[in-house]
């Protein structure tokens, strides 16, 4: 029987001078052993079974066996495909990330468009201002995806809310709990929590912030509402 | 590792700190900013194995371009995990140059005492790590990056005047920010960030060292 397959030949590859010795010494049922001896790209086993034993499932056993090789890993890499896009360029796109890994291949690498929707691996490694220019494409992604073109002027506001403090801070009610204005806080979601919170500790609110001037009527300080006009009075 | 490896990513990361010294404003000749793989080869040599270039004849000293005497070091240290002996030869050698700054170039890391002893050093004396592989390429030439422009005090009290701001309202970026280490920021310092917008053309924007 003649199988020919790249488990085998991973196994095999680390004997290197004595290789045919060894890997027919390695197993009685191996009676010859080929290869490929400029480029290692194949080898040839030949295995001799007793007749009168019992059914040797060969396929499956070499798939038991294929799954413990590993030719080659990078941690935080479990797949990675090769797609052309539109223009003609060619994209290498991984599922997991492992930056620092890719660094190695940067003489034939684009590495300044490295780019991925992990924001907080953008941040650790390029900084904040690059993990908010990662938040405006992740957010025109999702809209984009059913036909909805978002202002980039909204998104960038809200990029430049999310990086505010250095760091990449969610847009949720948890991290709202950061915020100064206990108004602004209530009028963003869970009102009771905020409101039974800024209660306890007595909090202020300096009505400084838009939600708080809409809650309370007043004009929002921005825009036209920034200044007011007096009328010069003669008396 | 093989040599051609080996001396490609010395090659790389020197690159890198020659770049990141003119970026801080020191001075660096445009030879050796421009140096390739070649000539690096012809200068250091191309078996690391053997110590031709070892990792201490990498060892680079800038002088600030407004003020020579304001000097900085980049060392090399030779062993993979840096412990505080290799930090203590490292300051007698300032202490003697009377140099005040120093980036630390490390393999794979430093021991938690030597980390320790770089915090218990400081102010007097600001020594920074760095790790080879995130030295591997100039993370400012990425094209998320925008331009940093680093804002004297002067300049930054104009800011803070002209727009009638307290320091406080200004956005923040974090003193361990990739590129706040670039620029070895301190803390209270002010970026200027001119960035690239789709509405704007151009659009200007500070950050605060925090």
């Amino acid at each position: 029987m003649y199988i020919s397959c790249d488990a085998v030949r991973a196994k095999y590859h680390l004997l290197d001078t004595n290789k045919l010795q060894s890997v027919l010494q390695s197993s009685a049922v191996v009676k010859d052993y080929k290869f490929d001896t400029k480029k290692e790209e194949w080898c040839e086993v030949t295995l001799q079974f007793n007749i009168l034993d019992s059914k040797i499932d060969l396929p499956s056993l070499i798939d038991l066996d294929i799954r413990k090789a590993v030719v080659h890993e990078v941690p935080g890499v479990t797949r990675c495909f090769l797609s052309t896009q539109k223009n003609g360029e060619v994209h290498l796109k991984t599922e997991g990330i492992n930056i620092l890994e890719v660094y190695k291949y940067s003489d034939f690498l684009d590495i300044s468009r490295l780019y991925s929707n992990d924001i907080h691996a953008m941040a650790e490694r390029y900084g904040i201002e690059a993990a908010g220019r990662v938040i405006i494409k992740e957010v025109q992604n999702v809209f984009g995806a059913y036909g909805i073109d978002v202002d980039y002027r909204h998104l960038s506001l809200l990029a430049d809310y999310m990086t505010f403090e250095g760091s990449y801070k969610p847009f949720n009610r948890v991290a709202m709990e950061t915020c100064s204005s206990p108004l602004q806080q209530m009028s963003f979601e869970t009102t009771m929590h905020f409101l039974v919170n800024a209660s306890i500790h007595g909090s202020h609110d300096s009505l400084k912030s838009p939600s708080a001037q809409l809650v309370t009527g007043r004009l929002v300080t921005c825009g036209t509402g920034s200044f007011e006009l007096m009328n010069r009075i003669t008396v | 590792m093989d040599d051609e490896q080996e001396t490609y990513k010395l090659w790389k990361i020197r690159k890198t700190i020659m770049q990141l010294c003119h970026d801080r404003g020191y001075l660096v000749t445009q030879d050796e900013l421009d140096q390739t793989l070649d000539e690096f080869k012809g200068q250091f040599g191309d078996k690391p194995s053997e110590r031709k270039p070892a990792r201490s004849d990498l060892i680079v000293l800038v002088a600030h371009n407004d003020d020579p005497t304001d000097q900085m070091f980049v060392f090399f240290p030779e062993e993979p995990k840096v412990g505080i002996k290799t930090i203590k030869t490292y300051c007698q050698r300032m202490q003697e140059e009377n140099i005040t700054r120093a980036i630390i170039v490390v393999q794979i890391g430093m021991t938690p005492s030597a980390k320790q002893s770089l915090t218990d050093m400081a102010p007097k004396y600001i020594l920074e790590q760095f790790i080879e592989s995130e030295l591997l390429i100039n993370i400012t030439e990425h094209m998320l990056v925008p331009e940093h422009v680093v804002l004297t005090p002067e300049e930054k009290a104009e800011l803070l005047s002209r727009y009638r701001l307290k320091e406080s309202q200004l956005p923040r970026i974090q003193q361990g920010d990739p590129v706040s280490r670039y620029f070895g920021l301190k803390r209270g310092q002010v970026v200027k960030i001119i960035r690239n917008s789709e509405t704007a053309g151009r659009y200007v924007s500070y950050r605060l060292v925090v």
